[in-house]
C-alpha cells in the first residue's frame, strides 16, 4: 500500500481549507511560502529559488499590508480579519529579505487545541479518522483524497468575486484611487512570463513567472526592489555564495566523516629496514652562546 | 538536531521565518506523536519501503497529518505557521529517509522534497496556482504604486 494512503487513511486526509483554518489566509500562505523557498535557496544557493522565495515574501507582505488597506477590490471576510495577523506576513517577508532573527510572534492568534490524547484518537480502531467517518467510508479513493479536496470551494477564499474582476486597473479606481499606472505594471496571466492560468504552472513557476515580470517591471525595479533582497541586491547575492561555501564545506566535512580510510599497509618481507650503502653523517651545526663568533 | 548538515541548515533558516513559535511548535510536536505513534509508524514504514517515490508520498502524508490536526484544532490553526511546520516535519522526514538508506540528501533532493511538500500542501489551503496567479494580478498595481509601497515602506519601519 503506497506511504501516502496509508498516512492519508490514519489521519483522515482532511483539507485545511474545508477544516475551516483560520489566520492569514492567502497572503500570509504565500508568505509562508516565500520563507521556506528562501531558506532552501540560501542552503542549496539556487539563486533561483531565492528569487522566488523574495517575490513570494513580498507578495506575502505587501498583499496583507494592501488587503488590510482596502487597496484590493476582492477582499474576502478572512482576509479583512488578516489584519490581525498581518504583522505575521511582514515580519516572514522581512526575514526571507534580509536574513533577520525571528520577531517574536504574532498576537492575538487562538491556541490551537492539539492535545497528544487527542492525537492518539486519530487511531481508534472503531474509525480511520476524528472527524466521525464510518470505519469503512474513507478506504475508498484514499490516494485520490487530496485531487478530490482541491475540486472542493473554499469557503475561506471568495472565489466567486475574484471571478468578476477581469481588469484590476479598474477595480482599483473604482475604489477612487486616481493614480494612474505606469505602463506595464499590470501583470496578466498569459502576457508575460507565465502560460495561461490552467495550463498546469506548478505554485513555484507561477512565483517565477511573478518575478520575471517584476524583475522587468521598470516601477517595481526602482520600488519594490529593495524589498525583494535576495532577488537583487548584490550584498545578498554575496550571503547567498558565502552560505554555499559553507553549505559545501559542511558537506565535505560529513563525507570525510563517513568515508573510512583504507589502510594499505603492505608487508614485503624480504625488505631490510637497514639501510644497504652507508650514508653520510652530517653532524648538525652547534649553535649557541657558546658557539657565537 | 538533524543527522545531515544539509537539513539542519535548512532547519536553521526556517526557524528564523517562523513568526508564531508557539503554535509552530505545539503543531510540529502533535504531528511528530502522530506520526511516531508505533501502529503508524509500522505502517508508514512499510508503505514507504514499497513506493517508487518516497519523497513524494511523504509529503503528502504529512500534509494528511497537518490536515486532521487542523480539524481537531476546530478552525484555529494558522495557514503560515501550518506551512512551516509542514516543511520542517519535511527535513525530519528526509533525514529519517536517508539514515534509513532510501534517499541520498543532496542539494537537487533538497530542492525535490520543498517541490513536493508545496504541491501537495498549498492545495490543501485552498491555494492552487490558478488562484495564486488571480492573487499576484490583483497585486501588482499595489507593487507599481509609489504612493502606496511608500505607505507599505512606512509600516515595515514601524510607522503605520
Amino acid at each position: 500500500m503506497p506511504a501516502v494512503a496509508v498516512l492519508a487513511g490514519v489521519a483522515g486526509a482532511t483539507s485545511l481549507a474545508t477544516a475551516g483554518v483560520a489566520g492569514l489566509g492567502l497572503f500570509g500562505t504565500i508568505g509562508a511560502i516565500g520563507g521556506i523557498v528562501s531558506a532552501v535557496g540560501a542552503v542549496t544557493g539556487s539563486k533561483d529559488l531565492m528569487k522566488i522565495g523574495g517575490i513570494a515574501a513580498l507578495a506575502g507582505g505587501v498583499g496583507a499590508f494592501a488587503t488590510n488597506q482596502g487597496w484590493l477590490a476582492s477582499a474576502s471576510a478572512t482576509e479583512t480579519a488578516a489584519g490581525a495577523t498581518q504583522g505575521g506576513a511582514i515580519e516572514a517577508m522581512k526575514n526571507a529579505a534580509s536574513g533577520a532573527e525571528a520577531v517574536s510572534p504574532t498576537a492575538g492568534l487562538a491556541e490551537a487545541n492539539l492535545a497528544q490524547q487527542e492525537a492518539s484518537g486519530l487511531f481508534n480502531a472503531d474509525k480511520l479518522s476524528p472527524l466521525g467517518m464510518e470505519s469503512g467510508t474513507a478506504t475508498a479513493g484514499l490516494v485520490d483524497s487530496t485531487t478530490d479536496l482541491m475540486a472542493q470551494k473554499n469557503p475561506l477564499l471568495d472565489t466567486s468575486s475574484s471571478a468578476s474582476i477581469t481588469n484590476p486597473t479598474d477595480a482599483r479606481l473604482s475604489l477612487g484611487t486616481q493614480t494612474t499606472l505606469p505602463p506595464g505594471s499590470t501583470f496578466t496571466l498569459g502576457a508575460n512570463t507565465l502560460s495561461p492560468a490552467g495550463s498546469g504552472n506548478s505554485i513555484l513557476d507561477t512565483l517565477k513567472g511573478f518575478g520575471d515580470w517584476a524583475e522587468k517591471n521598470k516601477t517595481l525595479a526602482s520600488i519594490g526592489a529593495n524589498f525583494i533582497g535576495g532577488a537583487f541586491d548584490k550584498r545578498k547575492a554575496a550571503e547567498v555564495d558565502l552560505l554555499k561555501a559553507q553549505t559545501a564545506a559542511l558537506q565535505q566535512q560529513a563525507a570525510n566523516a563517513n568515508d573510512v580510510p583504507k589502510l594499505g599497509l603492505k608487508l614485503t618481507p624480504k625488505a631490510s629496514i637497514f639501510r644497504t650503502q652507508p650514508v653520510a653523517y652530517n653532524a648538525p651545526m652547534a649553535t649557541g652562546l657558546f658557539n657565537a663568533r | 538536531m538533524l543527522k545531515n548538515p544539509l537539513l539542519q541548515k535548512t532547519q536553521d533558516e526556517i526557524d528564523k521565518t517562523v513568526t508564531d513559535r508557539a503554535s509552530f511548535d505545539k503543531i510540529v510536536r502533535a504531528a511528530t506523536k502522530t506520526i511516531y505513534d508505533k501502529d503508524v509508524f509500522d505502517r508508514i514504514s512499510q508503505g514507504i519501503a514499497q513506493s517508487q517515490d518516497p519523497v513524494s508520498d511523504v509529503a503528502k502524508g504529512i500534509v494528511g497529518i497537518i490536515g486532521a490536526l487542523a480539524s481537531r484544532a476546530q478552525g484555529t490553526m494558522p495557514h503560515d505557521v501550518a506551512v512551516q511546520a509542514g516543511m520542517s516535519l519535511m527535513l525530519d522526514a528526509l533525514d529519517f529517509l536517508e539514515q534509513a538508506g532510501l534517499v541520498q540528501v543532496d542539494n537537487a533532493m533538497l530542492e525535490k522534497a520543498l517541490n513536493d511538500f508545496i504541491e501537495a500542501m498549498l492545495p490543501n489551503t485552498g491555494l492552487t496556482a490558478e488562484k495564486l496567479g488571480s492573487a499576484l494580478q490583483q497585486l501588482a498595481p499595489v507593487l507599481g504604486n509609489e504612493e502606496q509601497m511608500a505607505k507599505f515602506e512606512a509600516s515595515m519601519k514601524g510607522g503605520a
